[in-house]
């Protein structure tokens, strides 16, 4: 077990050592760019060197002339308890020829092992060409030039510098159109490097990731920063500890970014929220198996690379019986990516109002993936869910008031099952009994108009109607037996000629009748109508008619039907 | 001519006791959770049909497919026909409550507000029905003057009041004839529309986002575009394939 544990660890520090303890040859020049009579310093380093390196420098004589040199140094540092060792020779030289020369590689032996270095190219002008080259710039750059809509963009803006300096001041950049997430480097750390050949201490001032929120072109603002120089001072100061330096403030701005945000090669779903990158959705129940009105804590997690807080997940359908509380969310990103990588949770608390099987619906993310250049759908799985009964009955809880059991009947009405009377499009008409109520109400109106002209009309031939019924109600109270037929016979006979001749007086006599009925009907009519008269009065007024008291009414009806068809 | 009666008599049998089927077969399939089918079957019937309880069941069989857009439509064509029927109501005021556009209209004045609640719950032949009932109190009353039943001051007050009521529904049934025979009227049947400041397909033309059961009222129709104008006043163009006409 020991060995087992033991072993692998020692192994690891031997290769650790071997690569730390591990030979390394550079080349390097401290200006690429000089004038004809300007000098140029060669340095060759030998890293974790045992002894001196010794360098064939023959291949340089042809374009350079050695003013001085080699002159050696050693360095030695402790770095977390490992020490590094270098050794370096220096040569001024002197070029020999204008144009662009070569430094071309150079055997550098140390202990026998031969190390060939890097070739250097110079440029050797008429003019000043040392003081053309920067001491201290800032460069910024960015991992695309092109992009669309949401997709980042990773932007670096790193110092170089030749000089010792300290950075004071820094002003971040503020870009439109994008969205900016800051991805860390804030504190100035400075490392060396090389640019074609010449040595630069580099420090990365701000990385950050950009959005771009908008399509066509847009500009990256540069970076500006104020640096302290140290510089060598011309007079000599008093102060035994200045050294003879002194501190200079320059002000520094990079270069801005032209970034071109192209259009979409479709057009976006309708339900793209404007996620971009690659994301990937998991949901998850705490417990899939649950009794009524008990909660359930359904998460939802987002994780990928892209725009996180740029868009929303797509709205999540429930299902109707369950009551849903606003979700918490977090996000928790990934700090050692460049790229904005991370994981956003959602967490819901849902409480079952109703037992059954329920599923819960795929959470969906519509997102465009920039590499594939097309809209995809992430999607997590359905998730079964189980609510079981509660054992007391489940509307009557004690837990629940009127505003719960409410909330239970929340679902459409049922359909209507019993067939009803359909009818044709455009066939439905006002019902009759509609237009009965205006027949009704213009009857009413006109009702009494009618009337009044029917009294009118009634009251002006009334003379004419009685005239016309004279006969039917003589005859018909003839027809009936009286106690006193004599009486009878004269009242109906007198009312009847009252009527037939439009006579307004009541008091007839026979000479009256005879007088107005002269020359209107037949003369034996008229003797007959006038014996009729006076026997009735005879019998009114004497015995002597009373043999006739049979036949009276008879005799009286047969007359009267013979004047009444002469009359008419 | 007897021979041709008979047949037209018998084909109106068979065909209204096919619709009558239909109806019965879309009740089924829904009460068997085939709603598609069910949806299918009420569609059918709709092509030559009509009645509030047809558009009732066609919209609960297209809520309960989740298509809450057509489940708006056909909810709002039944509330056309019967305003005042409590389930319609019901059903129509929940599916509006999950249609993600809240629209909110400028406030009128309260009486406006409260003449177009009295159009909205009333339909033409209730409004006519009205007028007659009207006509006929009108009626009542002058005859009841004509016989010298009531007071002349009371006559002129009944008649002012009841001829202005008169007046104010041959009004609305104009309204009514007016708003049917002009307004045009759809529902969005997408999950969601772009709608667009001209009836050309462009990235960068679109003004603003409608939803699924958002009603929206067509002021132009050119090909397959229509204007729409929604009830706050925005406006633009949306594509006819996502929208379907009330």
């Amino acid at each position: 077990m020991f060995k087992k544990v033991i072993k692998p660890i020692i192994i690891f520090i031997l290769f650790v050592n071997l690569v730390l303890s591990q030979t390394m040859v550079s080349a390097s020049v401290d200006a690429n760019r000089i004038s004809r009579n300007e000098t140029i310093g060669l340095k060759i380093v030998a890293t974790n060197a045992d002894g001196t390196p010794s360098v064939d420098i023959s291949p340089i004589l042809k374009d350079f002339k050695i003013i001085s040199g080699p002159a050696q140094q050693t360095n030695i540092q402790w770095v977390n308890g490992a020490m590094t060792s270098s050794r370096s020779l220096t040569w001024t030289l002197l070029a020999k020829n204008e144009g662009k020369i070569n430094i071309p590689s150079l055997n550098v032996t140390v202990q026998k092992n031969v190390f060939r270095t890097n070739p250097i190219g110079v440029i050797v002008e008429k003019g000043a060409g040392r003081s053309q080259m920067a001491n201290l710039f800032i460069e910024a750059k960015a991992d695309k030039e092109q992009a669309y809509p949401g997709e980042q963009i990773t932007v670096t803006y790193r110092l170089f510098s030749r000089l010792s300096l300290s950075v004071e001041e820094v002003d971040y950049p503020k870009s439109v159109g994008f969205w900016t997430e800051d991805l860390g480097a804030r504190t100035v750390r400075f490392l060396d490097t090389q640019i074609n050949g010449v040595d630069y201490k580099v420090a990365t001032l701000y990385k950050s990731a950009m959005f771009p929120t908008q399509t066509g072109n847009l500009v990256i603002a540069p970076m500006t920063a104020i640096c302290n120089v140290e510089k060598s001072s011309r007079k000599r100061s008093n102060d035994p500890f200045n050294f003879f330096r002194e501190t200079q403030r320059q002000f520094i701005q990079s270069d801005s970014i032209n970034i071109k945000v192209i259009k979409y090669p479709n057009s976006p779903p309708t339900d793209f929220s404007g996620a971009v990158g690659k994301f990937e959705i998991i949901s998850w129940v705490d417990t899939p198996n649950v009794k009524i009105n008990e909660a359930i804590t359904f998460k939802v997690k987002l994780k990928g690379i892209g725009n996180f807080n740029q868009f929303n997940i797509n709205s999540i359908e429930f299902p109707q019986n369950m009551e849903v509380f606003p979700p918490t969310s977090s996000f928790k990103r990934n700090e050692f990516r460049d790229d904005l990588t991370g994981e956003q949770n959602y967490e819901y608390i849902l409480i079952p109002r109703i037992s059954g099987k329920y599923i819960l619906k795929p959470v969906t993310l519509t997102y465009f993936d920039p590499t594939l250049q097309k809209f995809l759908i992430a999607r997590s799985k359905p998730l079964p869910l189980m609510i079981n009964p509660d054992n007391k009955k489940e509307i009557a809880s004690a837990k629940f008031n009127r505003e719960d059991v409410s909330l239970l009947g929340d679902d459409i009405r049922h359909i209507k099952t019993l067939t009803p009377s359909l009818y044709n499009k455009g066939a439905k008409s006002i019902p009759i009994w509609v237009w009965g109520t205006y027949i009704f109400a213009t009857t009413l109106f006109i009702f009494p108009a009618v009337l009044s002209k029917f009294k009118v009309n009634r009251i002006s031939t009334l003379e004419y109607r009685q005239a016309r019924g004279a006969l039917k109600i003589a005859l018909n109270q003839l027809s009936k037996p009286a106690t006193d037929p004599f009486a009878l016979t004269t009242l109906v006979l007198y009312k009847y000629f009252q009527s037939k001749l439009f006579l307004s007086s009541e008091n007839l006599d026979p000479l009256m009748i005879e007088s107005m009925l002269e020359g209107k009907i037949t003369i034996s009519l008229l003797e007959e109508v006038v014996s009729l008269a006076k026997i009735c009065d005879a019998g009114r007024f004497g015995p002597e008619a009373n043999t006739q008291i049979k036949t009276l009414q008879n005799q009286a009806i047969h007359i009267l039907k013979k004047i009444d068809k002469v009359l008419s | 001519m007897k021979f041709l009666t008979i047949n037209l008599v018998f084909v109106s049998l068979v065909t209204s006791q096919l619709a009558d089927s239909l109806f019965q077969l879309g009740n089924y399939y829904y009460q068997n959770e085939q709603y598609e089918m069910s949806v299918n079957s009420f569609e059918q019937l709709e092509k030559d049909y009509t009645h509030e309880y047809l558009y009732l069941n066609l919209g609960n069989a297209f809520y309960r497919m989740g298509e809450l857009g057509n489940a708006v439509w056909a909810y709002e064509k039944a509330y056309s026909i019967a305003p005042r029927d409590q389930d319609i109501v019901y059903n129509l005021n929940f599916v509006r409550s999950q249609v993600r556009d809240r629209i909110i209209p400028p406030d009128n004045f309260f009486i406006f507000s409260l003449y177009k609640a009295a159009l909205d719950k009333t339909t033409t032949l209730d409004i006519i029905i009205l007028c007659g009932l009207l006509f006929i109190v009108i009626s009542i009353i002058y005859l009841m003057k004509s016989y010298f039943l009531v007071s002349e001051k009371i006559n002129s007050i009944f008649n002012t009041f009841l001829i202005g009521c008169l007046m104010l529904l041959v009004w609305m049934s104009l309204d009514k004839y007016w708003s049917f025979s002009d307004t045009n009227e759809a529902i969005v049947i997408s999950t969601s529309v772009d709608v667009r400041s001209a009836p050309i397909e462009r990235g960068e033309n679109v003004v603003f986002r409608i939803h699924e059961g958002t009603k929206v009222q067509i002021t132009t129709i050119e090909s397959s575009w229509y204007e729409i104008i929604l009830l706050d006043g925005k406006k633009g163009w949306v594509s006819t394939q996502n929208m379907r006409k009330l």
